[in-house]
């Protein structure tokens, strides 16, 4: 059995999601596994298939991760398959031709769904800037005493600067993507609320976004080749340079 | 939307019934799973609505924590659902809404539109 991987869209642009499996199998490629970036795929016979994603809604503190069997029952009696389900997505399959009816008559009727993505989003946002903000707080406050992880790791980003970048571009990356996923989805819940239905095959990503990743996912490369080159010409920096940023006032 | 149920009568308190909570309430008047809903609501509805599964799990759910269904019994992964009193009355609420609205609406054959 052939196998192959493919770095798959982000979890929140469900049409694009949907387009990208569908043309897959339309090709002879058929999806078994999704992972946090890639998702995994058999050769099979090519086929023109639809794919759909329903996300689960799962209440306060309840698990999304399950869709409950009865609801996954209601779904295979109209005609759609159960294929996969990672984190709160949950994906479908049927033939193109077959009569198995769109998840959502009225498109306010997902919007439920769709805002569970939204409170996934927020839930995204509060560990990267709680990181942030304590961060800040330590640098200005040089509340170091036994947070001496946190100094050492700013004396470490001052000997090695390259470092910073590296840090830097993965924070700029997942700050951009959270602010892109808050867009989409209030924008896809706007539209729902007006009537306008998801779109299942969207044509192509917008430009800005290939820009922004490609000179993020650039500056990270350029900055983890620097780094490597750096500690291969000049070896690991000397213990006197740690303690001098160790001991400066403020950091640099 | 909410409904408030009391004394024999039940108010929407944020608006009128969806047409997918009415004919689901309708098709509860006999206990059914999920897929036999969709069917008889087609039935019902004259082949006019085709729920999609979606919609119907969605409004299910949210007519279950609100009292108007309850669940009544399984057929292995189907879970079976039943209307409450509660469920009748804002069903009934809704159909004397709708019929009002229609009987005012006969100034329209009135006027040979």
């Amino acid at each position: 059995m052939k196998y192959r991987y493919k770095i798959h869209p982000y979890d929140f642009i469900l049409g694009e999601n949907e387009k990208f499996y569908s043309d897959l199998e339309a090709e002879g490629w058929r999806v078994i596994k999704r992972g946090r970036f890639l998702s995994k795929f058999a050769a099979a016979q090519p086929s023109r298939v639809r794919y759909r994603l329903e996300v689960a809604a799962p209440g306060f503190m309840e698990n999304g991760s399950t869709m409950p069997p009865e609801q996954q029952a209601v779904y295979e009696d109209c005609g759609w398959e159960y294929v996969l389900g990672r984190g709160l997505l949950h994906l479908f399959r049927a033939p193109e031709d077959s009569d198995a009816p769109e998840f959502y008559m009225d498109p306010a009727d997902q919007i439920p769904a769709i805002e569970a993505l939204r409170r996934q989003n927020y839930s995204g946002w509060v560990p990267a800037m709680a990181f942030f903000a304590c961060n800040m707080f330590l640098v200005k406050y040089r509340v170091y005493g036994v947070m001496g992880i946190f100094r050492s790791w700013h004396a470490l980003m001052a000997a090695e600067p390259w470092a910073v970048g590296i840090i830097t571009a993965l924070f700029l990356l997942s700050v951009y993507q959270a602010v892109e996923q808050t867009w989409y989805v209030n924008r896809v819940c706007r539209h729902l609320k007006q009537g306008i239905p998801l779109d299942h095959s969207p044509q192509g990503q917008r430009p800005a976004r290939k820009i922004v990743y490609g000179a993020l996912l650039a500056m990270l490369v350029l900055c983890t080749v620097m780094t490597v080159v750096q500690r291969v010409r000049m070896g690991p920096p000397s213990p006197a340079a740690y303690w001098s940023a160790y001991t400066k006032e403020g950091v640099t | 939307m909410r409904i408030i149920v009391g004394e024999g009568y039940a108010v929407a308190e944020q608006g009128p019934m969806t047409e997918a909570m009415y004919y689901i309430l309708l098709s509860l008047l006999k206990p059914g799973h999920g897929y036999g809903m969709m069917q008889r609501i087609k039935e019902l509805s004259g082949g006019r609505l085709v729920m999609g599964p979606g919609t119907l799990y969605g409004v299910l759910s949210r007519m279950n924590k609100e009292g108007l269904i309850v669940p009544a019994g399984e057929e292995g992964r189907r879970k079976n659902y039943a209307i409450t009193e509660d469920g009748k009355a804002a069903l009934l609420a809704e159909y004397r809404r709708l019929k009002s609205m229609v009987a005012d609406g006969k100034i329209l054959e009135e006027d040979g539109l």
